[in-house]
This record gives C-alpha cells, structure tokens and sequence, in this order.
C-alpha cells in the first residue's frame, strides 16, 4: 500500500475517488479503505488504482470500480487508467478510517 | 411437470455452485436445501397421488407433517441459513466471525430433519420426535448465536429498516422454536393451551419470521436491483441517488412498527382465545401490507434522473 507516500498528483487523484460512494453503506471508498495504491505513471499515460471490495461476491462491485474509472478518466483524458482489483491484503474493518466510522453511524 | 421443473432449478444451481472457486459452508446449506426441496415436491406429489389410489397405507397426517418439516425446514430454513449467512455480515460490516458455529448447525439440523422425517412415520413417539426435533431446534440456535456475534461485531452501529425487520425475523424465530418445542413435548400443565399454542407456533413461523424476512430483505434487495438497472452506466457522469433513496424511509419505519404491533396483538388474540385483539391485529398487518406495497410500486417504478 502506498497511501501513505503519495504524489501530489496521486493525492489528487484519490480526491476524485474520495468522491465515489459505496451505494450500500453510502460511505466513500476510501475512507471505507478499499483503495490500497493509486500510482500516477506519467510517461506511460498511465494511472493505475489498486483497490478492494469488502466482502467476495459484492453485486455492487463492478459498478464501484467503473464509478472509480470514470472519476478519473474525466478529469484525465489521454491516461489509461487501469482499475486493478485485489483481494489480498483482505479487507477487514479496521481499514476504515475515523471518518469513515463516523459516517457510517452518520 | 413440477417435477421436471425442480429438477432443472437444482441443475441450475449446482451449475452455478460448480463455477465458484470457493466452496464454503453457505453455498453448500444452499445446495442441500435444493435437495430437500425435491424431496418435498416428490413427497406432495405422492401424497395428492395417494388420495386417488391409496397404495401408502398408514396415517395420512403423519405424511403431512413429514411434508410440512422437510418444507419448511429442509428447504426455506436452511435456504434462509444459507443466504443470511452471507448476507447479514455483508450488511452489517463484520469480519472474523465464528464460522465452525455454521458447520455444527448444518449438521445437526439435517441429522434432525432426517431422524424426524423417518420418525413421522416409523416411529411416530414423542420421545423420538421431540430427541430429532431438539437437534434441529440446537442447530438453529447455532445459527441465532452466529446472528448474534455478528449483530455484537458489527461497525454499522445504527440499523437501518431493512435489518430492524430481518433482526425482527430471528427474534420470532427463536420465540416460534420455543412454542414449537412446546408443541412437540406437549406438557400435561398447558391443558387446553395446547392447541393455542400449537396455532401460535404455525402463525408466528408464516406471518411472523418468514414475513418479516421478506420485509426487511426486500430494502436490502428490490433498491439495488432497481438502482443497478437505472443508473449502472450513469454513475460518476452525474450525480445519482443512493439505493435508499428509491423508497420512503419514513413510511418503511411506520409499517416497521405496524407489523410488530400487528404480531404482539396476533399472538395475543390467540393464545387468550380474543377475537377483538385478533381483529385489531388484522388492521395492523392489512395497514403494514399497504405501506410496505406503496414502497415496493414506488421503487419498482422509480424515474431515473436524466
């Protein structure tokens, strides 16, 4: 994970994924910690976003990933941006941040 | 042809379960309970069959009762199992939960199930029936006790309506095992109780637990249904309403309260023999259905915002 040493190109970035909801909780993706990398390459035209759902069989996880794609992909035409799913390290609720715990109980 | 038709169900599901790389304890409650239900569709066929021609000699209502418990138990509770295992730490957001507590339940339930549909009707006694019986009953207060870990875990402190009514539906649950454990032993001191309690435990199983089930799941489902359909290919482009907001919550909470309202006063009116307390429990549930129709038709047809 490397949100920790992010670019300020990268930290942008996660701003605009900060803006896309998990429909079901109806909390941001990152504050739910499900992004684990956002890498910004750009001689490649590339932005690659790593990220997690918090359960395998998630019926909402392919629209959360596109939702990702598209926040990025507005702000950043020219860049292939590659939404890249994982499932190790797994999720667990103490990936969420205070302010993630705060609006779930909101 | 209803036969045919659950044969092919079952195929369809084995199909699906053989295509996941991941063989857990829920996918296989659901697939037996595929099982079961075959076995229940044959078992009432033979059944309707065996009015026309009596070749089963024996005690129709013992059959029945076979064909009752593998119904209910067999196939919807442990579909219900199944399902809600998965489900509700999903919705609840809790992780390392007590699974081994699940692989018990499944096996005592269907050791149960099994001993109690032979005992209908090899071994009609009460002993035997109440012994297969209590196995399943330990069983499902397994899976209660999975409910409850998972409810005292849970990072999403505040329930929303569909959970209060699926919590709702395990309370009634576990109060409807304890009538039909009553039902079962029959002691001498209920006296004429007996069959209130006996009709308490049928009620309590369809219009209790299973409706309340089907309330609270239905938010937790129909919404994102709808909301998939309408606006999968529109998120992030614009701004779109969360699955929530398809329906009226306000309402959904109101006929929360109707349906628990109309329950207490359902079991009431039956077990004190009241008509008045039956009647007015009648108000509550036909207020509940409508509210909860307004929700559904709202969300079903829901405008998507251009």
């Amino acid at each position: 994970m490397n949100l920790d040493s992010l670019t300020n190109e990268e930290q942008k970035i996660l701003e605009l994924v900060r803006t896309v909801m998990d429909p079901e909780v109806a909390v941001n993706v990152v504050d739910l910690g499900l992004i684990y990398e956002v890498h910004y390459q750009e001689e490649r035209k590339r932005i690659h976003v790593v990220t997690t759902l918090s359960t395998r069989g998630c019926p909402l996880g392919d629209t959360i990933m596109r939702n990702i794609e598209v926040v990025i992909e507005d702000q950043y035409p020219g860049m292939d941006v590659d939404v890249e799913l994982v499932w190790e390290p797994e999720w667990n609720p103490d990936m969420i941040t205070e302010a993630g715990r705060a609006a779930i109980d909101g | 042809m209803i036969i045919v038709a659950v044969i092919l169900f079952g195929i369809n599901t084995l199909m699906s379960a053989a295509k996941t790389d991941r063989k857990n304890i829920e996918n296989v409650f659901i697939i037996t309970a595929v099982f079961w239900l075959l076995l229940t569709v044959i078992l009432g066929i033979i059944m309707a069959l065996n009015f026309a021609f009596y070749f089963i000699s024996g005690s129709h209502l013992q059959l029945l009762k076979m064909h009752v418990h593998i119904g209910f138990v067999g196939w919807f509770l442990l579909l219900v199992i199944g399902v809600a295992s998965k489900l509700m730490p999903m919705f609840l957001i809790v992780h390392k939960l007590p699974r081994k507590l699940l692989k018990y339940a499944y096996y005592l339930i269907n050791a149960g199930l099994i001993l109690l549909s032979v005992g209908y009707y090899y071994f009609p006694e009460i002993w035997f029936l109440a012994l297969s019986g209590s196995l399943v009953i330990a069983g499902v207060i397994l899976f209660l006790r999975f409910n409850y870990v998972a409810f005292n875990k849970r990072i999403r402190k505040k329930l929303d309506v569909g959970m209060k009514l699926s919590a709702t539906a395990f309370i009634l649950l576990a109060i409807s095992l304890f009538l039909g454990t009553l039902s079962v032993l029959s002691p001498k001191f209920l006296g004429a109780y007996q069959t209130r309690i006996e009709i308490a435990y049928g009620v309590l199983i369809v219009f209790g637990f299973l409706t309340a089930l089907v309330l609270g799941q239905t938010y937790k489902t129909l919404p994102f249904i709808i909301w998939l359909k309408k606006y999968q290919s529109k998120v992030g482009k614009i701004k779109v309403p969360l699955p929530m907001e398809l329906y009226s919550d306000k309402l959904a909470n109101y006929h929360y309260y109707t349906f628990v309202s109309g329950i207490i006063m359902l079991m009431i009116g039956i077990l004190a023999s009241e008509v008045i307390a039956i009647q007015i429990s009648s108000g509550l549930l036909i207020l509940t259905a409508a509210l909860y129709n307004y929700n559904v038709f709202k969300i079903i047809l829901h405008k998507e915002k251009k």
